[in-house]
C-alpha cells in the first residue's frame, strides 16, 4: 500500500516535472492558426499578416501555421477550437456576430463562447447603412416615411433585422446573397433599395460614386465620411455595439502561462512596425485589445442580442 | 494603357519576371493535373510567398496558375479518365476513349492548343468588355442567373447521348442531393439528419473525385492491365494532328471559348458549367452526334477551350465589383487586399498597372502551359501503358489527399469514397455520371436565383420576360431546346 502510495507520487512527480519543463520550454513546436474562413477573406489576410511575427515573438524558431476550416457559418472553425487540446498548439480566429447568434437563441452547439481563452482581438468593424447613389432616400426618416417594407439584400435576415427593429422601419430581406460586395452590388442593380455593411469594404462603392451613406454606426470613420449622421446623432448609441470582432483564441482552460505567452507575443506583433506599416499599406487597421477587454465586448453582445432573440432565422 | 502594358511586359522580360511566371505555370499544371487539388488550392498555398513581393510580380506568379491549371487538368482526365479538376469533366467523355484507341497525344495536342488559343480568346474577350463591364455585371440579376441555370439543366437532356432517360434520373438524383444543407433563402437545414457537416451540403468537388478518380481506379483494377489496349498505337500517335485539328475545328473553338467567357462572368456556376455547355452545344449542333463519346476530337476541343476562356470571363465581375466569379477569384481577392489594393469599382481605377500586369501573365501563361504541355506530351502518354497495378494506388493515395486538403477536413474524404463507389456502379449500369454534377451544382444555383427573383418582383412571375436579358436567355434556351429537333427534321425531309 505504502509502495503503491509512494509509486503514485513518483509518477505525479514526474508528470508535474515535465510540465513545467514543458511550459517552460513553450512553443517547442509548430502552432496552428485555424481560420473560419475559405483563403481570401478578411479574416485570412489579417490571420496570413500576423502569423509570422506572432512566431517571430514566441521565439523557438517555430512557425505558426494557417488552417482554413471554413464551413457551416463559422461553427466548424469555432466547434474545432473550442474541442480543441488547450495545449497552446492550437489557436484560432473566431468571429463575433456570426457565432454568437445560435448560442444566443439557445442552439444545441459544441462550443461556448464565454468559455473561450482569450488571447486578445485582432481588429472590428461597425456597420453603416446606405442606399444607391441616386436613391431619393438621403436618411432614415426617409425610410420611415416609406411606409412599406424596404428591399433589403443580405446574406441573412438577422442584422438587417435588428437595425430595422431599433431605427423603426419595416424591410423585406432578400436572403441569399454570397457576401457584402455581392449585396452592395445588388443595390446597385436594384434588386433592393438599401444594404448594411462594414464602411471599410464600402469604401470603394463610395468612392466610384455608386452608393452614399445614410448613417454610420462605427465612429472612426466620422472624418472619413463627413455629414453622415451617426449612431449618437440618431440616438441611437447601442447600434456602436453591432460589430464584426475578429479575436484570437485558444480552447477553453489554456494555462495560463502559455496564454501569457501568447497575448505578450500577439502584443508585440501588433506593435511590430513592420506589421504596422503593412496595415497602414493594406488600409486593415488593427484595433488590439487585453483578453479581459475582449470578454467585456464578448458579454456586451451577448446582452445586446439578447432582446433581438426572436428575430434570429 | 498601353504604355502600362509596355511597362509591364519589360517587367515580364526581366528574369525575375519569367522565373515568376513559369513557377506560377508549373505550379499550375501540377495542381491542375492532381484530382481534388486545384488552382484555389495552389494560389492559397501561394499567398504567404507572395507576401513580400512587389505586387506585379505577384501577379506574375498568380497569372501563371491561373493560365495553366485548367490544362494541367486536362491531362489526366485524357489519359485516366480522371479529371484533374471539376472543368475536365467533360474532357473525359471523348478525351479519354482517343487515349483508350492510342491516340492520347492527338488528344493532348488538341486539348493544348484550345487551351491556349480558349485562355488567349479569353483575355480578348476580357479587354474588349472592359469598357461596359460594370453595365454587363449590373444587366445579371438573380432573374437572368435563375435562366441561365435553367439552360444549363436543359442540356443534361441534350449531353445525355442515347440514355435520355438514364440521364434525366440521374440528373433527379443530383438535383435532390443538391438540396441538402442550410437553405440559402430562409437560413433552415433541409435534410440534414442533424448532422453539422451536412449544414454546407453535399460538396461537389469531393463528390466529383469520387465520381470520376475513385471509381475509374475501381473499374481500371477490376479490369486490370493497362489504360491503352494496343502499345504500339500509343507511340506513332501524332501530337501535330491535334493541334491542327483545332484550326480545322475552328468554329468549335470559338464557340467553346464565347461560352467560357460568358459562363465565367456569371459567379457561382464556374468552369465545370461553362465546359460542359460546350460540349453539349458541340454535340447538338453537330450533324454526327454519334461520334461523340467515341473519340471525336470536337468533345475534347469544345471544353478545353470554354475552361480556359471562363478565367478571362471570371475577371469580369471580379474586377468591376469585388464579386469573385470563381474559387479561385475568391483567393486572388485576398492576394490583392494583402498587397493593399480593395477589391471593388475602384480597382481599376487605382491599380490598373497592376491589373494589367495580371492580364498579360494570364495570356502569356496559356501559351506556356501548352507549350509544357506538347513538350511532354509524348512521355506523359506513356502512362497509359503503366500496369493498372502501380497507376491505382498512386492516384487514388493522391485523390483523397486532394479530397481532404480543400477544407481539411475527414468527412470530405469520406463522401468522395461514397461517390467513387456510387460512380463505379453507375459505370457498370451504364448511367452518365456529369447529369449528376451539373445538377448538383445548379441545382442550388437555380432554387435561390428564383426564390431571389421572386422576392425582387413580389412574386410576380412577369420579371422573367419584363427584363431583356433574361427574355432573351429565355428564348435562347428554347432555341437549344428546339435545334437538334430542326436540324433532324429538315435533314429528314432533305432525304426525302
Amino acid at each position: 500500500m505504502k509502495a503503491h502510495r509512494w509509486i503514485t507520487t513518483a509518477v505525479a512527480a514526474a508528470a508535474l516535472g515535465c510540465a513545467a519543463s514543458a511550459l517552460a520550454a513553450y512553443p517547442e513546436k509548430n502552432i496552428k492558426l485555424i481560420i473560419p474562413t475559405p483563403p481570401g477573406g478578411g479574416f485570412h489576410v489579417y490571420a496570413q499578416a500576423v502569423a509570422p511575427y506572432l512566431a517571430k515573438y514566441l521565439g523557438n524558431d517555430i512557425k505558426v501555421v494557417l488552417e482554413n476550416m471554413p464551413g457551416s457559418g463559422f461553427r466548424r472553425a469555432t466547434s474545432a477550437l473550442y474541442n480543441a487540446k488547450p495545449d497552446g498548439y492550437t489557436i484560432g480566429l473566431v468571429g463575433i456576430g456570426i457565432t454568437l447568434l445560435p448560442q444566443v437563441k439557445g442552439d444545441k452547439l459544441d462550443y461556448d463562447l464565454h468559455k473561450f481563452t482569450w488571447i486578445g482581438r485582432l481588429a472590428y468593424d461597425g456597420l453603416a447603412i446606405g442606399v444607391k447613389k441616386d436613391s431619393p432616400i438621403n436618411s432614415i426618416a426617409d425610410l420611415k416615411a416609406l411606409n412599406r417594407p424596404i428591399k433589403w439584400p443580405h446574406t441573412q435576415r438577422f442584422y438587417p433585422g435588428v437595425f430595422a427593429a431599433a431605427l423603426g422601419y419595416p424591410i423585406q430581406v432578400i436572403t441569399g446573397y454570397k457576401g457584402g460586395r455581392d449585396y452592395i452590388t445588388a443595390v446597385v442593380r436594384g434588386d433592393g433599395e438599401a444594404f448594411v455593411h462594414v464602411p471599410s469594404s464600402t469604401r470603394g462603392f463610395i468612392k466610384s460614386g455608386k452608393v452614399k451613406l445614410i448613417a454610420l454606426f462605427d465612429d472612426r470613420y466620422k472624418k472619413e465620411f463627413p455629414g453622415i449622421p451617426t449612431a449618437d446623432d440618431l440616438g441611437h448609441p447601442e447600434l456602436k455595439k453591432v460589430t464584426t470582432e475578429r479575436l484570437l483564441a485558444g480552447p477553453p482552460g489554456m494555462p495560463t502561462d502559455i496564454t501569457q505567452k501568447l497575448v505578450t507575443a500577439l502584443e508585440k506583433s501588433i506593435a511590430d512596425p513592420e506589421l504596422q506599416a503593412w496595415s497602414k499599406k493594406a488600409k486593415r487597421p488593427f484595433q488590439p485589445l487585453t483578453p479581459k477587454g475582449v470578454k467585456a465586448v464578448v458579454d456586451g453582445q451577448f446582452e445586446f442580442f439578447e432582446p433581438f432573440k426572436k428575430l434570429i432565422d | 494603357m498601353l504604355e502600362l502594358s509596355l511597362d509591364a511586359l519589360a517587367l515580364l522580360c526581366t528574369v525575375k519576371g519569367l522565373t515568376f511566371l513559369t513557377a506560377g505555370t508549373l505550379v499550375g499544371l501540377l495542381f491542375g493535373a492532381i484530382p481534388g487539388l486545384g488552382g484555389a488550392t495552389a494560389l492559397a498555398l501561394l499567398i504567404p510567398l507572395t507576401f513580400g513581393m512587389e505586387p506585379r510580380s505577384a501577379m506574375f506568379l498568380i497569372g501563371g496558375v491561373l493560365g495553366s491549371v485548367a490544362f494541367g487538368g486536362s491531362i489526366t482526365a485524357i489519359l485516366l479518365n480522371t479529371p484533374g479538376m471539376a472543368p475536365n469533366a467533360a474532357t473525359v467523355f471523348d478525351g479519354y476513349p482517343m487515349a483508350q484507341q492510342g491516340r492520347a497525344g492527338a488528344a493532348i495536342g488538341a486539348a493544348a492548343t484550345a487551351s491556349s488559343l480558349g485562355g488567349l480568346l479569353g483575355v480578348v474577350i476580357l479587354v474588349a468588355i472592359m469598357p461596359v463591364a460594370e453595365a454587363i455585371v449590373l444587366a445579371f440579376g438573380p432573374p437572368e442567373f435563375f435562366v441561365l441555370a435553367l439552360l444549363g439543366l436543359c442540356a443534361i437532356a441534350v449531353s445525355t447521348m442515347g440514355h435520355t432517360l438514364r440521364g434525366l434520373v440521374v440528373a433527379g438524383v443530383g438535383l435532390l442531393l443538391s438540396y441538402v444543407g442550410v437553405d440559402a433563402v430562409s437560413g433552415l437545414p433541409r435534410y440534414t439528419l442533424d448532422y453539422e457537416y451536412l449544414r454546407d451540403g453535399i460538396p461537389v468537388i469531393p463528390a466529383l473525385i469520387g465520381l470520376f478518380a475513385i471509381s475509374e481506379m475501381i473499374h481500371l483494377s477490376v479490369k486490370g492491365g493497362t489504360v491503352a489496349a494496343d502499345r504500339e498505337m500509343v507511340r506513332i500517335t501524332r501530337i501535330r494532328d491535334g493541334i491542327f485539328a483545332v484550326f480545322k475545328q475552328y468554329p468549335t473553338l470559338l464557340r467553346g471559348s464565347a461560352i467560357g467567357a460568358f459562363i465565367g462572368a456569371v459567379p457561382g456556376l464556374g468552369g465545370t458549367v461553362a465546359s460542359f455547355l460546350a460540349y453539349s452545344a458541340t454535340v447538338s449542333m453537330s450533324r454526327d452526334k454519334q461520334s461523340f463519346g467515341k473519340g471525336n476530337i470536337q468533345g475534347v476541343i469544345a471544353p478545353e477551350s470554354a475552361n480556359n476562356a471562363k478565367d478571362g470571363g471570371a475577371l469580369i465581375p471580379t474586377l468591376a465589383f469585388g464579386i469573385p466569379g470563381s474559387a479561385e477569384m475568391g483567393v486572388f481577392m485576398g492576394v490583392l487586399i494583402m498587397h493593399g489594393m480593395d477589391p471593388g469599382p475602384m480597382l481599376l481605377i487605382d491599380s490598373k498597372e497592376v491589373i494589367v500586369a495580371l492580364i498579360l501573365a494570364l495570356s502569356v501563361a496559356c501559351v506556356l502551359a501548352s507549350v509544357i504541355g506538347l513538350a511532354c506530351a509524348r512521355w506523359l502518354a506513356l502512362i497509359t501503358l503503366v500496369d493498372v497495378r502501380i497507376l491505382v494506388p498512386i492516384v487514388v493515395a493522391t485523390a483523397m489527399v486532394g479530397a481532404y486538403a480543400l477544407h481539411s477536413s475527414v468527412e470530405d474524404v469520406v463522401v468522395a469514397l461514397i461517390f467513387g463507389v456510387l460512380g463505379y456502379l453507375m459505370t457498370r449500369l451504364e448511367y452518365p455520371k456529369l447529369p449528376m454534377v451539373i445538377a448538383l451544382i445548379l441545382g442550388e444555383t437555380a432554387e435561390r436565383n428564383l426564390a431571389q427573383a421572386l422576392a425582387i418582383s413580389d412574386g410576380r412571375w412577369s420579371i422573367f420576360i419584363e427584363r431583356p436579358v433574361s427574355l432573351t436567355l429565355i428564348v435562347l434556351t428554347l432555341a437549344f431546346l428546339a435545334f437538334p429537333v430542326v436540324v433532324s427534321t429538315l435533314d429528314r425531309r432533305r432525304s426525302r
